[in-house]
């Protein structure tokens, strides 16, 4: 034990195990929390309990939410004839900040990564099957432009082709902002082979 | 510590941070190291496609001899294996060299010639028409000579003669296979026929790029599979229960709306 509160180091070592945090952020952490008012803390540690308590899976789309079906599939003035396919929850929050895409959505939950052991049944890949009824009639692929991503959408692909929908899959290619001499290869043909006739 | 320079596989990557990549990457001269490529998933990172799976890039890196995780300085791809990353099939199949050299080779044990020969599979994979998923087995059989267990398919184990047209028992331990005479009391192993280990015999001594043009039948290959899964698990315990066989399989039986012929060419299998 390097602290003289066991309490202390159970708190850092638990801190410790968040993504992008080290032993010694953790520390940083701890010793903020200790000097913060205890009614703050309490807030945040109720907020964390919730997550576990009242946060759950959509059963349409698998977004996280706390109503189910979510407000995104229970909005009738959402265009129902168009999901939008992408790994992550975090992809919906993205998506959704552009205020662009009127659809609904898919989470995977992940992306295929053989290496890794993720095959297509440990995503929810059956479960957009199941969605695709009469009323979609396009299929939008977002898994990210990376080889697990690729793999997804090229997975995805030769499993919805034979049902007859309009498969998209959005654009890749140089960032805005960015400079085309910099980019690399791979990025560069993918902007060629996406472009779009003016 | 020292820029060192390099050409690498790049074999594996996983996210770290927020914007962060580490690479598990197979090199030409430092054989298996961990690089650590800050800001790598940002969105305006200049790696770009550069440190993805299965693409031969150059680099430069900081090494730390004592450490475990080295820091990326610059990378450029070499060959980015274009088509490999652009069918399913290929990909799948080019993740299994990948995933044995991840697994099996230890930091800091160098071996130039393994860096070749993963570096021409991935490169038979993404370039060979069809039949690449022979580039696979006769990777496999080389990796065996490579860590110590190059198998015998042509000559007896215990007498020399060369083999018959009946084919023969494949003695795992012995690494080789045995004629009737000489098998004795018959260790863990395989029966496999003529035309199997002609082909394995081959692959072992065929420039690897050749491979693709063998013909190989769907019981040839299930035949040969198994044997190459065994005798590699035999003698290697790090091999067991390789995740881009299993996820190859699932993707197989997932996707069974084509015909099987027609899964098989999808999937390098020569006709
Ligand atoms: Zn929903
Ligand atoms: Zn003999």
């Amino acid at each position: 034990m390097r602290y003289s509160s066991e309490t202390v180091e159970r708190a850092v070592h638990e801190l410790s195990k968040l993504p992008g945090i080290g032993r010694k952020s953790a520390q940083r952490l701890v010793f903020f929390l200790l000097k913060r008012p205890a009614e703050d803390v309490k807030i945040l540690a109720q907020a964390l309990l919730d997550l576990h308590e009242k946060v759950k899976y959509c059963s349409i789309c698998y977004n996280i939410t706390e109503q189910d079906p979510c407000h995104i599939c229970s909005d009738v003035h959402r265009d129902q004839s168009l999901i939008c396919v992408v790994e992550e929850a975090n992809d919906v929050v993205a998506l959704e900040k552009t205020g662009e895409f009127k659809g609904l959505y898919h989470v995977l939950g992940g992306a295929m990564s053989p290496l890794d052991g993720i095959g297509p049944d440990n995503l929810k890949m059956r479960e957009l099957l199941t969605r695709l009824t009469g009323q979609v009639h396009e299929i939008i692929l977002a898994t990210n432009p990376n080889t697990e991503g690729e793999a997804t959408a090229l997975y995805l692909v030769k499993l919805l082709r034979p049902l007859e929908l309009k498969l998209t899959r959005i654009a890749r290619g140089i960032p805005i902002g960015a400079d085309i001499e910099y980019a690399d290869e791979i990025t560069l043909s993918r902007a060629i082979e996406g472009r779009v006739t003016l | 510590m020292a820029l060192s320079k390099t050409e690498a596989i790049v074999l594996r990557t996983r996210r770290q941070g927020e914007t962060s990549k580490i690479l598990s990457l197979y090199t030409q001269h430092y054989g298996r190291i961990s690089v650590m490529a800050k800001g790598a998933r940002s969105i305006k990172s200049r790696y770009g496609g550069v440190l993805e799976p299965q693409t031969h890039i150059g680099l430069v890196f900081y090494r730390y001899e004592t450490r475990e995780l080295q820091y990326l300085s610059q990378a450029e791809i070499i060959s980015p294996f274009a088509k490999l990353h652009e069918q399913l099939g290929r990909m799948a199949m080019a993740a299994i060299p990948c995933e044995m050299v991840e697994r099996n080779e230890a930091n800091g044990h160098v071996n130039p010639a393994l860096f070749h020969l993963l570096l021409s599979t991935l490169t038979v994979i993404d370039g060979a028409e069809k039949g690449y998923r022979n580039a696979v087995r006769a990777f496999m059989v080389r990796y065996m000579e490579h860590s110590g267990f190059k198998p015998e398919f042509a000559h007896c184990r215990g007498c020399g003669q060369k083999q018959r047209s009946d084919g023969a028992f494949f003695d795992f331990s012995k690494g080789g296979f045995v004629c009737d005479a000489c098998s004795g009391t018959l260790g863990e192993g395989q029966k496999l026929s003529a035309a199997v280990l002609e082909r394995l015999h081959y692959f072992l001594q065929a420039p690897l790029e050749k491979s693709v043009q063998v013909s190989v039948d769907a019981a040839q290959g299930r035949e040969m599979d198994r044997f190459l899964l065994s005798y590699m698990q035999y003698h290697i315990e790090t091999l067991h229960h390789l995740n881009s066989i299993i996820y190859l399989d699932k993707i197989q039986s997932t996707l069974r709306i084509v015909k099987p012929d027609e899964q098989r060419k999808q999937y390098g299998d020569s006709e």
